[in-house]
């Protein structure tokens, strides 16, 4: 491709290893489309020095006083080198170990296969992360696919019932529909499955490659899905949650049973109604405004801005699209975990922007540029200091000494809860709508 | 700073899951084609600034998915769209017959007076053909409007497709100003109606690709 370098609105640099070497230079014309160089093999930072030095340049020319040149064609010239702060950092951060087997099978579970403390494996994988090989393994626990309270025996004896049940679900989608129903099944959810998986996670070596099998039995699963949850049926986007669970469950059975776990109890998964994305969003509306005022401030002055269309695919696909897959599934499992909340995909969404959106505040982009500039950023982002960022900006939210009524909501569950004994914020009633239950009379 | 366009349009890409709707915006806007493309999830557009009469005419144009569920991003699809791109596969009948339901649709959620033009997308696949170019013609006519049949794979008439909807948007614009404004527009664009086709040979016209 050709760039008009007189047509440049902006340059900038993003960094994304840890030596500041390797990263995107990104080049943005006026009408906001994007050139994207990449540097796989380091070689940024000396780019960046150059750069640096000519911008300065460029800058003290135009402060001469006389010489001011309103074409200029450079208007934002910036470096991201994305960088965590340990202050920023949750205190127990680099603190909780990742689970190797040794730890899993030797201390995590007990001989009869019990695992007693789920709140301490759940902590591990918030923070430390999985060992690969142990996805099949804890994920099994993560998705409900059983109890973690269970023995050895039980679970064998759950998987039977449950491969039965299974069978009994294809039983029913192949054999027990009138030629009605099957009609209309075709038309309403087969016929887009079929169009979907044979475009989700191709490059996957599991699922690559022409009459691939696996996107046979990916397939079975989607079907059998929507025939055991009607309502729900099937939406676009659930194939891309199930494919990487299939890939390390490998059994279909088994895989469709945690399957159901996501569809069911992941909060970030949004139904086709717009219940669960509205109160996601509205969720994070709020967080954004206690938490980055400043963005806050500036989507205030875009139409439309409030509406976080940018952020829907994010949560959608848990953030599939944004990252590469190996920090996307931490990142799912680190909302799997449902460690202290079950809202971490928000803070997820919120440390994205915490990170990239001051580029946005300077560039005063609109919120259809909003749109462009962050699916621009998609599978370039630092994934690591996000979710550093993330658990950091959890901790500061729990610091709250008062929440918005707006975000009561998002606090009830979880377990024990997302405050620990010693400190529980008031909530506060912000007004914003009737008949509050947190009005001071 | 000076604007680097005459003219912003807003175009939507609609039709059924598959159909080759984000091919089609990758092919007009990039010039390329991928043949293991990813299903669309959530909203996304892509900018072209072209050169029609001499105006410059940056066209925005936003994609979907074929089966989007949020009110939120079907709104904000709609909001301020001033050209449609119906598009369905040749080679799948249910996408034919679901352009009805768009048309019900975008009667629904966009402007009455937004330009729309039915693509036949896959036009190369002519061994797996089950619409043909004459059904596709004839709901054309039922609901006048323009038809074409595509190929973003090959490259066929994407170019064309888009140029004549924004020059119907454009033609559609000036004649409104000239109508508000009919002393300053006059000598400006009326040389440019003169250049617009007349209703009844664009069929014609459109077979001759």
């Amino acid at each position: 491709f050709s760039v008009d370098l007189s047509q440049m609105r902006s340059l900038r640099l993003f960094f994304n290893d840890d030596n500041y070497t390797c990263g995107q230079l990104v080049v943005a014309s006026r009408e906001s489309q994007y050139k994207i160089l990449h540097f796989h093999h380091g070689g940024l930072d000396h780019l960046a020095q150059v750069l640096h030095r000519w911008h300065t340049l460029l800058h003290n020319i135009k402060l001469t006083p006389g010489s001011e040149d309103p074409e200029t064609p450079l208007r934002h010239f910036m470096v991201c080198r994305p960088e965590v702060q340990k202050f920023e950092q949750h205190p127990e951060e680099d603190k909780v170990p990742k689970i190797t087997p040794e730890l899993f099978y030797g201390k995590i579970m007990n001989d009869k296969g019990i695992i007693e403390d789920d709140l301490f494996l759940r902590k591990c994988v918030f923070f430390g992360g999985l060992d690969k090989e142990l996805r099949r393994e804890v994920w099994r626990f993560l998705l409900h696919c059983y109890p973690y309270n269970s023995t050895f025996e039980e679970r064998d004896m759950i998987l039977q019932i449950r491969t039965r049940e299974y069978h009994e679900i294809t039983r029913r989608r192949l054999e027990k529909m009138t030629p009605e129903q099957h009609a209309v099944f075709w038309k309403t959810v087969q016929s887009v499955i079929e169009k979907d998986v044979v475009r989700t996670d191709r490059g996957n070596p599991f699922f690559a490659g022409e009459n691939n099998y696996n996107i046979e039995i990916m397939k079975n699963i989607l079907l059998n899905y929507a025939v055991y949850n009607p309502a729900l049926g099937y939406s676009q986007g659930m194939s891309d949650l199930l494919a990487p669970v299939l890939c390390e469950i490998k059994c279909e059975s088994e895989a469709f049973w945690c399957f159901v776990g996501l569809m069911q109890r992941a909060i970030f998964v949004c139904t086709p109604t717009d219940n669960d994305m509205d109160n996601n969003l509205s969720y994070l509306r709020e967080l954004i405004r206690i938490m980055l005022p400043h963005f806050y401030k500036h989507l205030e002055k875009h139409v439309d801005a409030m509406e976080l269309l940018f952020c829907h695919r994010w949560i959608l696909l848990c953030f599939k699209r944004e990252f590469t897959e190996a920090v996307a599934l931490r990142m799912w499992e680190a909302c799997w975990s449902n460690y202290q909340t079950d809202y971490f995909h928000l803070f997820l969404c919120l440390a994205i922007l915490a990170v990239y959106a001051d580029d946005v505040i300077a560039q005063d982009l609109n919120t259809d540029e909003m749109l462009l500039h962050f699916s621009s950023l998609a599978m370039y982002m630092n994934g690591r200091d996000i979710l550093r960022k993330a658990r950091g900006l959890l901790h500061q939210f729990r610091q709250l000494v008062r929440i918005p009524c707006t975000l009561a909501g998002m606090c009830q569950r979880c377990g024990p809860g997302i405050w620990d004994s010693t400190h529980r914020p008031s909530i506060e009633c912000t007004g914003a709508h009737d008949l509050c239950q947190y009005v001071v009379q | 700073m000076a604007k680097t366009y005459d003219y912003l349009f807003k175009l939507l890409l609609i039709g059924d899951s598959g159909v080759g709707k984000t091919s089609i915006l990758f092919r007009f806007s990039e010039d390329a084609f991928n043949i293991s493309f990813i299903s669309t999830i959530g909203i996304d557009f892509k900018i072209r600034t072209i050169d029609l009469d001499g105006k410059k005419v940056k066209l925005q144009i936003w994609d979907t998915a074929g089966q989007e569920r949020f009110r939120t991003i079907t709104t904000a699809y709609y909001r301020g769209s001033m050209g449609i791109m119906l598009v369905y596969d040749v080679t799948n009948e249910k996408s034919f017959e679901n352009i009805k339901n768009w048309i019900r649709n975008i009667e629904e959620n966009a402007s009455a007076d937004v330009e729309k033009m039915i693509l036949g997308n896959k036009c190369d696949l002519d061994a797996k053909r089950q619409v043909s170019k004459e059904r596709g013609e004839q709901l054309a006519v039922e609901y006048q409007i323009k038809f074409v049949e595509t190929s973003a794979k090959d490259s066929l008439n994407v170019e064309y497709a888009f140029y004549t909807l924004a020059r119907d948007i454009k033609a559609k614009m000036e004649k409104k100003q000239e109508a508000s404004n009919p002393a300053g527009a006059r000598s400006g664009t009326h040389q440019l109606r003169d250049e617009r086709p007349k209703p009844t040979s664009w069929l014609s016209r459109c077979s001759v690709l």
